[in-house]
């Protein structure tokens, strides 16, 4: 920041967890009331801190730069070993956060059920890069590390075994990843669609129940996706889950205020259906409650790099590559390495907004650093970088072809999707650059690369060979089980550019 | 006087916040609080002066030590927090001197006395009285809990309804009230020698609905004055426990009276260039900004931005008396209407003396009468109304005893000797 500040220098206890809210005092009417009241003229909010008892009651405005309790790391002031829970611990995103985190002085719990490990087991697939059983993992940690994950096996749906948990640990920040992700599963039949959304959807409504009764003051961040918003035909700029202060409604002669309510979401399958869903909920519950939370309208995650996952076989994260569960950059990568043409659905001219792994990360960690105040409900988009599906096929057949000595070629699948393949987009992404101090390391290529100096080693060759079965798709929308056409087969370089491009707008 | 108790003499103390001692001789002359007036003719009762700021928590931390806030060190409802511009609240940890409940040799009753919070392990039970955030931590022994939740017992009114409706406020008002009067009725079978028992709902109710005592014509006068009736009913009916010997004492902590003006003390203070903020009213003391010399607690209290003390301090030791003497200028040149807004400024050596006074604010000041003295950060004017009628005053609580002799224009401090004799 232009004064050498550090981005959440000037945030204060009114953002912080270890703030226990005790309502509010009225000096002039000698009177007190339980209600937290923030703005109220002679009133006066009155907290107590978790963690300086000798401090009393007070106001909540002590800042992280002057509290001794927050100190300087790398993403912003940081509380002291502050306790981060994160749900859905064995998955892609969990386990590397895991790790992420403790090696950066968070204390970290979790919980998984292992449903993505039965989910990919039922398509018939595995991770391409193996990863251990948890408790291995969890010793793999201790060992190569010196790390220890406090994990519990549990179904975010036991909600009593959740809340004992919740209560015994008292996490100042929790990262909510257990959701089922795939939105070709949720599309497979009725069974399918109805267990995405009970899982999804009554999970997170759990949960909220259990923070309001056990820890109201933590705050939670919750991942949505960019498909939640689809993607308008018309080029609306997909804004941060809410309308800037300056939109307008413009109808017959009249006009109205946006500002603040909720943007439309358009989303494309009962997965992404589900996530719109715990949207409302999550909003519902900051605005009843005085819960707080981040949305995170993540981008397609692509990658397999940390320095922590990376640090020893047992530590790697899960990569899948099925039609299921497979996410577009990872399951390219693992096609051209297995010699077949990367699969593009349809037309190619789709636009999706995406990030590395550790870019990803780095976002996660900036934002459980700055917790938002009580009661507010705030969306971030978190995306690097906006590209056309056929861009991406094109920049993963070069790094293959030209660094590798691959021959990689491209085929175009009749879609299985009901989604527009050509269309305009725009997406702002301000508050993670702009309020959190994010800067994309990860270029697409140098992860891209990564990716296949990892999965061109034999025992992953060998491991994507025995399910290739797996890759083409065979989900489509309309219900139909039937593997798609292939339209067309081409070299990368052949194809001219054109059609729309993104627009990602940071500042 | 139930069975339990001793042959020893008992001593009851009876607190009402905020009661100036017209109020209660004139609601006693209209006969609408009896039990006062009969009491009236046994005992004797004066006015009393109100420690300085004449704050509820000063003034009962003066009570029940002796003590002048120099001595005890409470000098408001609010502090800053030692080398921040951010308000803590102090409560009973920050109290410097000793209670009389400290003394084991008797056994006490203590109900619902302000600025106690958390409840102290006494010889007997405690409960305090506001601010007590959590009832959790307002008992002792934990025991009385279980008690008071049972009888859901609330130390106070939501002040918040009173913000949105005056009905709702005073049906919580009686509510309070009610529980108050089956918590000392519970209590009064425990074995002990000091009662004491404080009623705090007085004071709210005159700080939104003065004005309905003044005007007999008000919508809500009628119930005004119920309310105190409620008060005398429990008051008769505490003096008809008592035994011959037995003592009782009462009191307020401090006097009431109409609200003409509210006054932005710290706005005049930035007309003078005194007090610099920024553009965050909301962050209030956090927006001092570089250059203030000085700034203001509620409800009068002038702090110098010393150097050393404060993060953006300006004023060193050698400049202290300079600016002291520009401001206390400043504030006794203040008029409204012609008439002087500030009736005193006091040094803090004229009026705290003890091993607290270096913590105490460097000036205080008295308004004259009708003006509510004001430390917000947040204003827009010197003079502003708002929605409350009543103020604190310095001058006209009262003491009253059935037994003994009082002092000469007693104080809020010598109430602890009537309560140690
Ligand atoms: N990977 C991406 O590209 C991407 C993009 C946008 C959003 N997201 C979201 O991020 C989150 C994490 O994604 P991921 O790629 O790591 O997926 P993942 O499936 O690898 O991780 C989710 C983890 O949660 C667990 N889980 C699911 N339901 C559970 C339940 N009821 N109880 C306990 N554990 C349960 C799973 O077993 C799995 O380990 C998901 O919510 C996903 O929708 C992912
Ligand atoms: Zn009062």
């Amino acid at each position: 920041m232009s004064d050498g500040k550090l981005h959440n220098a000037d945030n204060t206890c009114w953002n912080c967890p270890a703030a226990k809210f005790r309502g509010n005092v009225d000096f002039r009417g000698c009177g007190q009331s339980r209600r937290i009241v923030p703005k109220g003229e002679d009133k006066q909010l009155m907290i107590e801190c978790r963690r300086r008892d000798e401090l009393g009651h007070f106001e909540p405005n002590i800042t992280f730069e002057q509290c001794p309790e927050w100190e300087k790391m790398e993403y912003g002031y940081m509380l002291k070993n502050m306790k981060v829970m994160i749900l859905g611990m064995d998955g892609y995103l969990g386990w590397t956060l895991s790790l992420w985190l403790a090696n950066r002085g968070f204390e970290v719990s979790g919980i998984d059920d292992y449903t993505r490990r039965d989910c990919v087991m039922e398509k018939g697939s595995h991770t391409v890069v193996p990863i251990p059983r948890m408790t291995k993992k969890l010793e793999a940690a201790r060992d190569e590390l010196d790390i220890t994950l406090n994990f519990r096996k549990m179904d975010l749906n036991d909600r009593k075994k959740l809340r004992e948990f919740i209560e015994e640990v008292k996490p100042e920040s929790i990262v909510h990843y257990a959701e089922i992700p795939s939105p070709p599963y949720s599309m497979v039949d009725a069974e399918h669609a109805i267990e995405v959304q009970r899982n999804n959807v009554l999970g997170t409504l759990g949960l909220l129940h259990i923070m309001r009764d056990v820890v109201p003051m933590t705050s939670l961040l919750k991942l949505g996706t960019m498909g939640e918003y689809g993607s308008p035909l018309t080029g609306r700029p997909l804004f941060e889950g809410l309308f800037p202060n300056d939109a307008i409604l413009e109808w017959n002669d009249r006009e109205w205020s946006l500002g603040g309510e909720m943007t439309p979401r358009d989303p494309h399958s009962f997965y992404h259906v589900s996530k719109v869903q715990d949207t409302y909920n999550v909003y519902e519950a900051c605005k009843y409650w005085w819960l707080r939370s981040y949305d995170i309208m993540q981008g397609i995650i692509y990658g397999v790099h940390t320095d922590e996952v990376a640090a020893h076989p047992d530590l790697r994260t899960r990569l899948d590559y099925d039609e299921w569960f497979g996410t577009v950059i990872n399951r390219f990568v693992t096609q051209a390495v297995h010699g077949i043409p990367l699969t593009i659905y349809g037309e190619g001219e789709q636009i999706r907004g995406m990030i590395a792994l550790q870019d990803a990360m780095e976002c996660m960690t900036r934002l459980i650093v700055s917790p938002p105040e009580p009661g507010q409900y705030d969306v971030v988009n978190q995306v690097s970088g906006l590209h056309k599906i056929k861009d991406v096929a094109e920049t993963v057949a070069e790094v293959g072809n030209e660094k590798f000595d691959l021959d990689v070629t491209i085929q175009r699948l009749e879609n299985p999707r009901v989604e527009a393949e050509k269309h305009p987009m725009e997406v702002v992404s301000r508050k993670l650059p702009q309020e959190h101090g994010f800067d994309p390391k990860v270029s697409m290529e140098k992860e891209v690369e990564r990716m296949f100096d990892l999965l061109t080693k034999e025992e992953i060759k060998k491991r994507i060979k025995e399910k290739k079965h797996v890759i083409m798709p065979r989900t489509r929308w309309s219900g139909e089980k039937k593997e798609s056409g292939v339209l067309e087969v081409y070299k990368p370089g052949e194809k001219e550019k054109g059609g729309y491009e993104g627009r990602l707008d940071t500042e | 006087m139930t069975g339990n108790h001793g042959s020893e003499p008992k001593k009851v103390i009876i607190g009402i916040d905020g009661v100036p001692v017209d109020l209660i001789r004139d609601l006693a002359d209209r006969g609408r609080m009896p039990n006062v007036e009969s009491l009236l003719s046994e005992g004797e009762m004066s006015a009393m002066r109100a420690a300085i700021p004449e704050i509820s928590n000063v003034n009962w931390s003066s009570i029940v030590t002796g003590k002048n806030p120099g001595e005890h060190g409470i000098f408001g409802f609010t502090d800053l927090i030692k080398g921040t511009y951010t308000i803590n609240f102090p409560d009973r940890r920050a109290l410097k001197a000793s209670p009389f409940w400290e003394d084991e040799e008797r056994r006490y009753v203590i109900l619902n006395v302000p600025a106690m919070y958390p409840a102290p392990e006494i010889n007997g039970i405690f409960v305090s009285g506001f601010v007590s955030p959590q009832l959790g931590k307002a008992v002792s022994p934990d025991s009385t809990l279980n008690v008071l939740e049972k009888m859901d017992y609330q130390v106070d009114v939501d002040s918040e309804k009173a913000h949105k409706s005056k009905r709702l406020f005073l049906d919580q008002l009686f509510e309070t009230l009610e529980k108050r009067e089956k918590a000392y009725k519970h209590f009064w079978e425990e074995k002990w020698d000091v009662f004491m028992l404080v009623f705090t709902g007085s004071d709210r109710l005159e700080h939104f609905l003065f004005d309905a005592y003044i005007d007999e014509e008000h919508e809500y006068h009628e119930r005004f004055v119920e309310y105190f009736e409620e008060v005398d009913r429990i008051i008769g009916d505490i003096v008809d426990r008592l035994g011959e010997d037995d003592e009782l004492v009462m009191l307020s902590d401090h006097g009431m009276e109409l609200i003409k003006e509210n006054v932005n003390l710290n706005k005049v203070l930035e007309d003078e260039g005194i007090l610099k903020t920024g553009n965050k009213p909301s962050e209030r003391y956090r927006n001092i900004r570089e250059g203030t010399k000085a700034f203001v607690l509620d409800p009068g209290r002038v702090y110098l931005n010393k150097k050393d003390k404060y993060p953006r301090g300006k004023v060193g030791k050698d400049e202290e008396e300079v600016f002291l003497d520009e401001i206390m200028d400043v504030f006794e040149e203040l008029v409204c209407d012609g008439e002087k807004v500030i009736e005193e400024v006091h040094r803090k050596d004229e009026i705290y003396f003890g091993e607290e006074v270096e913590r105490a604010p460097d000036l205080v000041l008295t308004p004259a009468s009708g003006y509510n003295l004001k430390g917000s950060m947040r204003y827009e004017d010197v003079f502003e109304q708002n929605v409350f009628k009543g103020k604190h005053t310095l001058n006209d609580a009262f003491l009253y005893s059935k037994n003994s002799d009082l002092p000469e224009e007693p104080k809020v401090e010598d109430v602890r000797n009537l309560i140690d004799d």
